[in-house]
């Protein structure tokens, strides 16, 4: 039977309170519209990067020399392969060159060394690479022309550049880039650039596991004409050093496996030296991106999750006060001879409404949310292929969300309508029965100090007391909002302070890698180069290398760098905390987050893979290198925040790699004076007078590279600061509406006593400044829990996050809610102004 | 306007006293054209059916509202319409009586009282006011006292019976010293017996204190108390006539 009349009063009431209904509906419009800007974002970027790699035929695995001076006769790699195919799925397989060099580039403070990863591609005939192929942005693809020839007509070596290197260097179709490929300055080759392309190979810009996130102001890609590279290096046109290999569609990873296993013995047995083949989900960039993926899902469920909670809390709260201030009237409703079953569902249709017009709005925003996002992020990722896709899945999952959310927030409210007496509930006046009482704190503060407090002063006490769970609720609320800003604006001190502990603890001022390892008294003739500076207090030699670490006690395995270093040096400040340890020529320092990945303690023992040096002629002088797995103890498990590193001594590594093994791919600086000018200096002196450097990086340097890393995440810290604002808008706003829609009729009797209206907002103020200060109390150690929740989300197997809020965030986050608050109470203040006093007077009202 | 301008013998004068009201089109005529007079310590009885203006006329002459046209002399002032001096208007000569009460229910009774002395100050002997804690907490006792609430004096409103909450409302009114208690219907929530006592009160005030009293009720058996009714309907003044000065006992509602 329709109740068209009760239905009636509650567009009315809606009307009547809108500001309260529309705090509630931006709660459940932002919950719907974080799910629905996460859920499709996380999606889209997922299929997206399947798409780009479907598209660009990402190899499902590659092999290549352990050296890139190393070479493979292409004619013995198109033996092996042919054979293969006869008994794999192979799809397709492509030859590369790929060789680590470096670009000379003037800047203002002199020259910078950019490192470059050049990648010879066979692109006869103008043909595409069937693996591992480019997207071209701007320019054009490579002709025939452009490859290196005998003819007299080729006079230039031209390349591709990725996008993100031509961008962040404002690189252009005809610009021209100065490489070294002996790695002296002194010594250039100028290659003409004919556009930029895109890559899924490097989707995630990565340099290697020891450098995951480069920026592109140091590092880029270069693809040319195999031909052309061969011709560079001064190698022939039957050598190469890298082997892409893609699969059919729906290959099994089993039969992939066996194929790599494969591989390796038909190339180890050919005489070729390889590294293990490394399957795609070991590319530092495909996992990076995989690991970003992983970090999305977890906030795609707890951000909504977190909101939709904050919007139950809300709905309950305005609807309980509602159900409360119409007491009269359900009374009124049920003696007229309407069922509790009618006033239960009336009440329940509040939310109905409410959710419906909050899961619409919600939708919209994830809509709009959505495609903003996903157009900036793969922008700054430059992702070739874009999926957009429209999900009505996640549409209806959103509404019947919305909808439950404010279902289950009407649900006591309208439960305890439904209880109430009509008689009872006709005669209270709830405002008459509310029980005064002295405060506790008023009993101490006279105890202690014999001062009684003005009337005024009691009243803002006592009203703090007097309706606990209104006061506990605006407090929650507000804490709640405090929470949010605090919490998700400290992600970015977070950040800082993560970027700060990696390097904070390096006692080197200046760290200079080399292109590839150096052999022989080279390295310590450079050291004793750079000892001659008068700028310069010590110069180290240390060796960096990927590994992968391995444990009995678990599956898991760690891909990281090893940092050999000499004990006594003490280049590292070791944390070793609780844990112990220490850094010997015994066995091997691991970080606290590979300790517990590895499932290994102190004095355990875990299997590293590491080169094994093998001279295999003196006259003239031959090596060949062996990937081999050994099993060393673990001396130590230091407190750092990353899970990228380890480190071992030089008596370790050499026991491990073998006498008259690899001298060193590092040297580390320590400077007398380590101002920037010097750092400077010293870097242009290494530029200038020593050979083959890739990089050569201050701490401040891998900070700056990590802050523009940082950068894809801070857009996402602030889509969640924006929803933070807004969610944190909508609480002030409605608990604020409360408590001022509640007081009316008092208000209107302390005006009309002869009370001015200045006296009662500073009193209303004061009251609310003591809740204020109360939920911002509480506020802080919940943000810092928050936070660490926030921080573990975004927390991976490589990074470990630091959680920590700054005092500016702190006082920032304070000046938000302050303001918030004030505003909406000094706009809702204002209005007792213009109150009918008369009219107010007579007011029924909650207590 | 303060206490010491009220000399005049004549401490209310309404000169053609409009008040409309815009109901969204409709226009409200809620007081048309109202003129009457009231003296130092006449009891006034505004008498009239629901909707007839009384309420209106109360609240213009209380400073809670301003009339859209017309005067209001008081004690030989014109009332502007200047929100602060309005505020002034009642802190300093209106003792306010609600038909709710409108007790502040965190307070005591005689916190209550003291909340009202906050504003104005206790009166002292030699005519000062005097806003130490000592002196209004004195002050808010005595006028305990003086209401029979003595021994109620630190219960809170939910304590005490509607009479008693009425006498502490009274006790507030008369905290200011006000030389005009108004009431709205000040017997409209209690029943018939609490409703006689604060009558009785009410009386009490204007013949041992010498307060005028101004009273708005719907009710002709109240009526019969007062030294002049003045009866409205439709906003208009429909006679002002001599009250039969009947005691409270006498009554019967």
């Amino acid at each position: 039977m329709p109740r068209r009349s009760l239905y009636k009063s509650v567009w009315r009431d809606i009307s009547t309170h809108k500001m309260q209904f529309l705090g509630i509906t931006i709660m459940i419009a932002l919950g719907a519209g974080a799910l629905g800007t996460f859920i499709p974002s996380y999606y889209n970027l997922s299929r997206t990067y399947d798409t780009t790699y479907e598209n660009l035929g990402l190899a499902d695995f590659r092999v290549t020399t352990v050296l890139q001076t190393e070479k493979i006769p292409v004619d013995k790699v198109d033996e092996i392969m042919q054979d293969l195919m006869t008994e794999y799925p192979i799809a397709s397989y492509e030859y590369r060159v790929v060789y680590e060099m470096t670009a000379l580039e003037n800047t203002t403070e002199g020259i910078n060394l950019i490192a470059i990863r050049a990648i010879g591609l066979n692109v006869t005939g103008g043909r595409h690479p069937t693996v591992n192929d480019l997207a071209l942005f701007n320019g054009r693809w490579f002709v025939d022309s452009d490859r290196w020839n005998d003819s007299e007509s080729f006079n230039e070596y031209v390349a591709l550049a990725d996008t993100k290197l031509a961008t962040f260097h404002n690189l252009t179709p005809n610009s021209r880039i100065n490489v070294l490929v002996e790695g002296d300055v002194n010594k250039t080759t100028e290659v003409r650039l004919i556009g930029d392309v895109g890559t899924a190979e490097y989707l995630w810009l990565a340099a290697s596991w020891q450098d995951l996130m480069p920026s592109s102001r140091r590092f880029g890609l270069l693809f040319m004409p195999m031909s052309s590279m061969q011709h560079m290096l001064s190698w022939s046109n039957n050598e190469v050093n890298d082997v892409c290999v893609l699969m059919e569609p729906g290959t099994p990873i089993s039969m992939r496996d066996q194929l790599m296993n494969e591989m390796e013995k038909r190339f180890a047995s050919a005489g070729i030296s390889i590294m293990p083949a490394i399957p795609r989900e070991d590319e530092p960039s495909y996992a990076g991106l995989q690991l970003d993926l992983e970090g999305f899902v977890e906030m795609v469920v707890v951000f909504p999750a977190f909101i939709l909670m904050i919007a139950i809390f809300s709905t309950y709260v305005t609807m309980s006060r509602l159900v409360a201030a119409q007491r009269q009237e359900v009374g009124i409703t049920m003696a007229l001879g309407y069922s509790r079953k009618d006033i239960y569902k009336k009440y329940l249709s509040y939310g109905l409404i409410v959710g419906a017009v909050g899961g619409i709005i919600g939708v919209i925003i994830g809509e709009i949310f959505t495609r903003w996002f996903i157009n900036v992020y793969l922008g700054m990722l430059v992702v070739p292929f874009r999926y957009y896709g429209f999900y009505p899945d996640i549409i209806a999952l959103n509404l019947v969300v919305s909808l439950t959310i404010c279902l289950l927030g009407c649900y006591i409210p309208a439960r305890s309508s439904a209880k109430l007496i009509p008689a009872v509930a006709m005669r209270d006046d709830p405002a008459s029965v509310v029980m005064g009482r002295v405060t506790l704190v008023e009993r101490a503060i006279k105890r202690i100090t014999g001062y009684e407090p003005r009337v005024r002063t009691k009243i803002i006490l006592r009203n703090l007391f007097r309706n606990r769970r209104r006061t506990i609720s605006t407090i929650i609320g507000l804490m709640l909002s405090f929470v949010l800003i605090c919490s998700t604006a400290g992600m970015d001190d977070s950040f800082g302070a993560t970027m700060n502990a990696i390097t904070v603890r390096e006692g080197w001022n200046l760290q200079v890698q080399y292109i590839d390892f150096k052999m022989g008294n080279a390295v310590n003739e450079d050291i004793n180069i750079i000892n001659s500076w008068p700028e310069v207090d010590l110069a180290y030699r240390g060796i960096t290398f990927s590994t992968v670490l391995t444990s009995n006690y678990t599956d898991s395995e760690i891909i990281l760098q090893i940092r050999v270093q000499d004990p006594e040096n003490a280049i590292h400040d070791f944390q070793f905390g609780s844990t112990g340890g220490e850094f010997n020529d015994t066995g091997i320092v691991i970080t606290k987050g590979t300790a517990k990945q590895l499932r290994v303690g102190l004095g355990e023992k875990i299997i590293i893979m590491h080169p094994r040096f093998n001279i295999t002629s003196l006259i003239p002088l031959r090596y060949s290198f062996q990937m081999v797995n050994s099993s060393v103890v673990v001396t130590g498990i230091s407190q750092e925040t990353t899970s990228l590193v380890c480190w071992m001594s030089y008596a370790m590594a050499e026991q491990l790699i073998g006498q008259g093994g690899l001298e060193a791919n590092t040297i580390y600086i320590k400077l007398k004076d380590p101002s920037v000018d010097s750092i400077n200096a010293v870097k242009q002196k290494v530029y200038l007078h020593i050979k083959s450097v890739r990089s050569a990086l201050s701490p401040a340097d891998i900070s700056r590279d990590m802050g523009e890393y940082m950068e894809t995440l801070r857009l996402f810290l602030l889509v969640l600061i924006g929803f933070s604002v807004a969610l944190a808008g909508s609480i002030v706003l409605t608990t604020s509406i409360i408590n001022v829609l509640e007081r009316r009729r008092e208000v209107a009797t302390i005006l009309t006593l002869g009370s001015s209206h200045r006296r009662v907002e500073i009193s209303f103020f004061a009251e609310n400044i003591v809740i204020l200060v109360t939920a911002i109390i509480l506020g802080i150690p919940m943000s810092f829990e928050s936070l660490t929740e926030m921080a573990a989300s975004f927390s991976n197997d490589f990074l470990e996050f630091v959680v920590a809020i700054g005092p500016t965030t702190i006082w920032i986050s304070i000046a938000i809610i302050f303001v918030a608050t004030v505003l909406v109470q000094w706009f809702f203040v204002r209005g007792f102004r213009r109150m009918d006093l008369a009219q107010e007077t007579k007011r029924r009202t909650v207590g | 306007m303060n206490w010491a301008v009220v000399t005049e013998m004549v401490l209310i004068e309404t000169r053609s006293l409009c008040k409309t009201y815009q109901m969204g089109k409709v226009v409200v005529h809620a007081l048309r054209d109202v003129s009457f007079q009231v003296e130092q310590s006449e009891f006034v009885v505004i008498l009239g059916p629901s909707g007839s203006g009384k309420t209106t006329l109360l609240n213009l002459i209380g400073g809670m509202d301003i009339p859209t046209s017309g005067k209001i002399i008081f004690g030989g002032n014109e009332m502007t319409t200047k929100t602060e001096e309005l505020v002034e208007h009642r802190r300093n000569n209106i003792g306010f009586i609600f038909q709710f009460l409108n007790l502040l229910p965190t307070l005591t009774a005689v916190e209550n009282v003291e909340l009202a002395l906050e504003l104005t100050g206790a009166l002292t002997e030699d005519g000062k006011r005097d806003f130490s804690k000592k002196a209004i907490h004195q002050r808010a006792l005595e006028l305990m006292e003086r209401v029979g609430l003595g021994d109620r004096v630190n219960h809170f409103p939910a304590e005490l019976s509607g009479g008693e909450q009425q006498r502490v409302s009274i006790a507030r009114a008369l905290a200011k010293d006000p030389p005009l208690i108004v009431g709205d219907e000040p017997t409209g929530s209690l029943d018939f017996k609490t409703g006689v006592e604060v009558l009785k009160e009410l009386l009490r005030l204007r013949k041992e204190e010498g307060r005028s009293v101004l009273l708005v009720t719907h009710n002709r058996e109240i009526a019969k108390i007062a030294d002049t009714v003045i009866e409205l309907s439709d906003g208009r003044v429909r006679e002002i006539k001599e009250g039969e000065r009947r005691t409270p006992d006498e009554l019967r509602w």
